[in-house]
This record gives structure tokens, sequence and C-alpha cells, in this order.
């Protein structure tokens, strides 16, 4: 579906990302293309968040870059950064909404900070967004008085707030029920394919991965990189290695030490 | 030239507005205006839209402002030209997606509910410390008897952040004080021939009263704080329901090991505090040109070991008062990053209260004993 001579969105090249000594990923590759949903997969620990945060620029990674819309981000002075940083929308995987502030006032913040429209435009663009994720009778509570899920929504209704060129979601559907979960993948798609919206996701769904992927990669702590690349049904059909085989076919895997062998 | 345009025209069938341009944000901010003018004037509208050559989710939301506020009107809305893959945006945001919901109003209460609710507040506030005082004495009680079921290191972790990591800022506060009331009382005392009795005085002071409360006012406002912001941040991430469904006691959990550390830590600091203090008080009367021996035979005469005696008594009990009250106002932390602020806050402010109130009864206690005792002062 997209187009090779179109310049990639994100490209990272030879990334290296460390805590202290310890390596978590090793000269990591990979393009992301205009418009695409790219999830990334990979088992609890082996280095999702971290990979996400090298590429929202909140961590600086060891070695190698990361391109996004040409620029090179990893070094980047002030004014580029700020200027990147407008292109993109992150959902944590904690959801990190401030405490001391309505769900509204989230989603509001960036408005008010970047945007000159008047209070009444404010107004409806937040409650277009919160209704987008199905928050509009939350509008008023505070983060506390939320639920997990609840909590995710918001989150993502402030990532959606500036209308981003790139939404970086991590783990989006853990914690949601699986009916709005199918509503906030079936959000993704539309803001996709209608907004031109990229996305770059965190998850270990496979409902949803096979809905919402374009692409996705499969990392490995073992591995320290990328261990597969590809469509998911590709990856389902035909997996490259017995790590991709068990996470698609949700099977325990059998060269394992120490875990019960499958009768 | 703004990003945006939009134009009215008044025809005989209603309003034809025309709108062009690139409808983002910045586009978006500029033809918000025509909205009001929609709103004031009278017929159906038609909006031609052909022009639009940029439209985002923010656009979509000006449209269905547009359309919003025609139909509520009981006016006809028409929406002309627009490019198909904007009109697929457009469907993203329903009509009644954009109305925001209406705030829930938030209760003003009269004079006499405040005054109320604070009373309770406070009432239950006693009440919370009444029982934290006999769960924290239940625990402490346990884990004396069983010694051995405490970390001892951790106790030690927590006794060096409190005790040696102090030093330095209780020592300068005790120098400064002996320093200031040595210098200053000199003069008057002179007056009297009785200056020499600047040692007795500084010594009486530090060693029954300054020594103990500053101290401890200190520790309130190092460890106190930390405790509380330390216990009040494992409650907003739910590590105190973690610990009690793991059927432990947060009492006797967290607070135990504090407590004992900080009753055990003060009264040292508060040693350290009555020596410089002293000492402070030796330094400015020798440069006054008094002899060392004259100095200490003054101070021995005068002061008793019960003068000691009484001050680290008092700083035992600041110790366990100040580090209890941190780790109760961080266990009461309600929700929020705001809420361990506030719970920081609340423990130095009850610490000070509670030190300057149990330090009277102190002091009424030790009057009554001496005049029994018949002592001079
Ligand atoms: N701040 C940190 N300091 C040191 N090591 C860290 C830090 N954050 C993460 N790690 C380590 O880096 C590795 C990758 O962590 P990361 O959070 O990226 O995992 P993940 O793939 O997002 O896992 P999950 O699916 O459980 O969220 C882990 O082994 C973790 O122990
Ligand atoms: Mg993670």
């Amino acid at each position: 579906m997209h187009n090779p001579n179109r310049q990639p969105i994100i490209s990272v090249r030879d990334l290296t990302a460390q805590y202290g000594d310890r390596a978590v990923l090793e000269h990591v590759s990979f393009e992301v293309h205009r418009g695409e949903i790219f999830v990334i997969l990979g088992g609890s620990g082996c280095g999702k968040s971290t990979l996400m945060k090298c590429l929202i620029g909140l961590y600086q990674p060891a070695a190698g870059s990361v391109f996004i819309d040409g620029e090179n981000f990893s070094a980047a002075d002030a004014d580029t950064h700020a200027r990147l940083l407008r292109k993109i929308g992150v959902m944590y995987q904690s959801g990190a909404l401030f405490g001391s502030m309505t769900v509204q006032e989230n989603v509001r913040l960036p408005l008010d900070e970047y945007t000159a429209l008047p209070t009444a435009a404010k107004r409806a663009v937040v409650a277009s967004k919160l209704a987008l994720v199905g928050l509009r009778d939350a509008s008023f509570k505070l983060p506390a008085e939320l639920s997990g899920g609840m909590i995710k929504r918001a989150a993502i209704a402030r990532a959606l707030a500036l209308n981003p060129a790139i939404v970086f979601l991590d783990e989006p559907s853990a914690g949601l029920d699986p009916v709005t979960s199918a509503d906030l993948d079936q959000t993704i798609i539309d803001l996709s394919r209608d907004l031109g919206v990229t996305f770059v996701i965190v998850t270990h769904e496979l409902a949803s991965i096979y809905t919402l992927a374009d692409r996705c990669i499969m990392l490995d702590a073992g591995a320290k990189g990328i261990i597969a690349t590809g469509r998911p049904a590709e990856l389902r059909d035909r997996p490259p290695n017995d790590l991709v085989k068990s996470f698609f076919h949700r099977q325990p895997l059998t060269t394992q030490p120490g875990l019960r062998q499958p009768s | 030239m703004p990003a945006a345009t939009a134009s009215i025209i008044s025809e005989s069938r209603g309003l034809v507005v025309t709108v062009t341009g690139v409808l983002t944000a910045d586009g978006v901010a500029a033809v918000w205006p025509v909205l009001d003018k929609i709103a004031a004037a009278d017929g159906d509208v038609l909006v031609r839209a052909g022009e639009v050559t940029a439209c985002d989710s923010t656009g979509a939301v000006f449209l269905r402002e547009l359309e919003r506020v025609t139909v509520s009107g009981g006016r006809r809305f028409q929406l002309d030209g627009l490019r198909a893959e904007f009109a697929r945006t457009l469907e993203l945001f329903p009509l009644d997606a954009i109305v925001p919901p209406p705030p829930t109003p938030r209760r003003q209460p009269g004079l006499i509910v405040t005054v109320g609710e604070k009373t309770c507040e406070i009432v239950a506030d006693l009440r919370n410390q009444v029982v934290f005082l006999g769960q924290l004495t239940v625990a402490l009680w346990q884990v004396l008897r069983r010694p051995r079921q405490l970390h001892w290191k951790k106790i030690l972790q927590i006794f060096h952040t409190a005790a040696v990591d102090g030093l330095p800022i209780v020592g300068l506060i005790s120098l400064l004080t002996g320093l200031i009331i040595s210098s200053q009382s000199v003069g008057p005392l002179r007056a009297y021939g009785a200056d020499i009795h600047v040692i007795y005085l500084v010594a009486l002071i530090m060693f029954r009263e300054l020594g103990p409360i500053m101290t401890a006012i200190l520790v309130a406002g190092r460890t106190g704080s930390a405790f509380a912001a330390e216990i009040g941040t494992m409650k907003v991430n739910e590590e105190l329901d973690a610990l009690k469904t793991m059927g432990l006691d947060p009492v006797r959990f967290l607070v135990v090991e504090r407590v004992i550390a900080g009753c055990w830590a003060l009264p040292l600091l508060t040693v350290y505090a009555m020596l410089l203090g002293v000492g402070a008080s030796f330094i400015v009367m020798l440069s006054g040109g008094y002899s060392l021996p004259a100095l200490y035979a003054e101070l021995t005469d005068y002061c008793t070991v019960s003068d000691v005696v009484e001050g680290l008594l008092k700083a035992c009990f600041f110790g366990v008062l100040v580090t209890g009250v941190g780790c109760l106002r961080g266990i009461q932390t309600r929700a929020g990053a705001a809420a361990v602020g506030a719970a920081t806050t609340r423990a130095v402010v009850s610490s000070i209260v509670l030190i300057i109130a149990s330090d009277c009864v102190f002091t009424l206690i030790s009057t009554t004993l001496r005049d029994a005792a018949s002592l001079p002062f």
C-alpha cells in the first residue's frame, strides 16, 4: 500500500539504546511510512517502551539516529526539536494525565499553549476529541476519579489534541474491554485513512494487530533488536522463526528450557 | 494574509458563506468570528467550501459548528463543494460530538456549612491521630517482643539519613543560636555584674528547651516531610493497598522502623546541638577575656545532669512524634501528585504545632516537679 519512492516519515538508523552499561537495543534500523499504522511487538521487557522513548526524543540513544520527516531528531537544535515535537502526539503506557486537571483541561492544555483558537472553538475541539474516544460524560472528572481504561482513552484524546502527524501509543488497548478496544481500533483506522495520521503503536492484542497493523516489527530481548518485519498475516502464516511463531499462534515456546513441554 | 477566509453574502434565499483556504488550527482561528455573524443573522445558510484546500479535524469542528449554529435557530443548512476526502473527515465528527457537555455545577457551601465541615474534619483528624497512636503502640509492642522480625539494616539506613546526614544543618543552627544568645546577653548581664552567668543562661536554654526543640523542628523539616512524601507516593501508587492485601499492616511494615530510627536519631542530634550551642557560648566568653577554668566552673556549679536528661527525654518524645506524624500524613494522602505535596506540608505543620504544644506540657511538669523538690529554678 505504501509508495516506496516517498520519503519515510520516521527512519531509524542503527540505533543502540542502553541503561547504564546494559544495552537494551542494538543496531536497530527500520522505517515507518507516511499514513501507515505501524505496530511494535515483543515480549514484556524487550525494549518496546525504550524504543518509543528514543523515537519521541525522551531518551537519547547511545548510538545511531532517528529521523522524523527527514530531519535528524536525535541531533536537532532546540528550535528544530520544538518544531518536530509539534508533529508528535504521545500516549504513555501509564496515561500520564495531569492529576490536578480535569479530563477536558488535560486535553485543552496543548490547545491553550499552541493555538490561537478562540475559547468557544477550543471547547468544541476538546468536545470532539473526547467524543472520538467516547469520554464525553467524563469531561469534568479528575484523573483520580477515572478507571484505568478511561485514563487511557483520555490520554489518547490529549495526544490527538493538536492533530499531530504521528501519534505514538504505548499499549492503548491494555485495560480496555473488547468492545471499547474494537471501537478504539476503528477510530485509529479512521484517523489514519481519513486524516492521514501515522500511528506507531505498541500492543500485544493479537486481535487488534490483525485489524490495525499495516506493518509490524517484532523485538526480542535476547536478540536486542528486530527479529521479524512484515504484515501481521504474513508473519502468522510464514513465521521466520520460533519466537514469532509462538507469538502469533499463542503457543508456549517449546525450546525454552524449564517450561513444560506441550503434550 | 490569513490561512483561511470566510465571507458572507446575503441573498434572497438566505446567507451564502464562502469558506476558502487552509482549515487547520490557524485558519480556523481566523474564520471563527464568522459564526457570531451567522448566529445573529436570519435565513437559511449555504456554505460553499469548494476552495477549502486543507481540512483537519479542527476544520471539521468549525464546519460542524457552522451547521450547529444554523440548525439550532431552526434554519436549514447546506454544505456545498467540500472535497470528498474532507467530507470523510467531517463524518468522523458527528454534529452532537462538538457540543461540550454542560459543566457539573460545583456546590458552593455557605459559611455555616463550611465551619461545620471544618470542625468535623478537625475532630475526625484528632480521632485518626488517636487511632494511629493506638496502632503504632500495638505494632511497637509486637515488634519489641520479637525484635528479630525488625529489619535492622533498614533502621540503620533510615537512622543514617535522619541523623548523620542532618549533622551539618543542626550544627549550623545550634552554633548560631549559642553565638547570638551569648553575644546579645553579655551586655545586659554586665550591667548587674553578672556577665559570667551567660554560660549558665545559654546552657539552661540549650539543655532544657532550644536544643531539643530546634533539632526536632529541623528533623520535622528534613525527615518527617521526606517520610510523608515517600509514603504518600506509595499510597498514590496503590502500594499501601498492595501491602494490605498481602496481609501486611502498613503501620507495622513502614512506620515502626522509621519511628524506632527517629527516637534514637533525635536525642543524639540533640546532644550534638547542646554541645555546639554551649561551645559557641564558650567561644564568645573566651574572646571576651574570661578564663576557661572559670567558665567551666560556672557550668558545673549551676547546671545539673537532670537538665540534660530532661532535654533528652523531650528529644526522645519529639523523635517519635515527628517521625510518627510524618508517616501518618503520608498514609492519609489522597489521590494525585498535589496530594503528596499537601501531605508533606501537613506533616511539617502538624509536627511543629505538636512539638510546641507538648513542650508546654513538659515545661509545666518539670517546673512543678522542681517546685516540689524546692530546687532553685
Ligand atoms: N529507567 C530504566 N533504568 C534501567 N533499566 C531500564 C529502565 N527502563 C527500562 N529498563 C530495562 O530495559 C528493558 C526494556 O524495558 P522496556 O520498558 O522498554 O520494556 P517493554 O518492552 O516496554 O516491556 P512491557 O511490555 O512490559 O512494557 C527492561 O529489561 C528493563 O528492565
Ligand atoms: Mg512498555
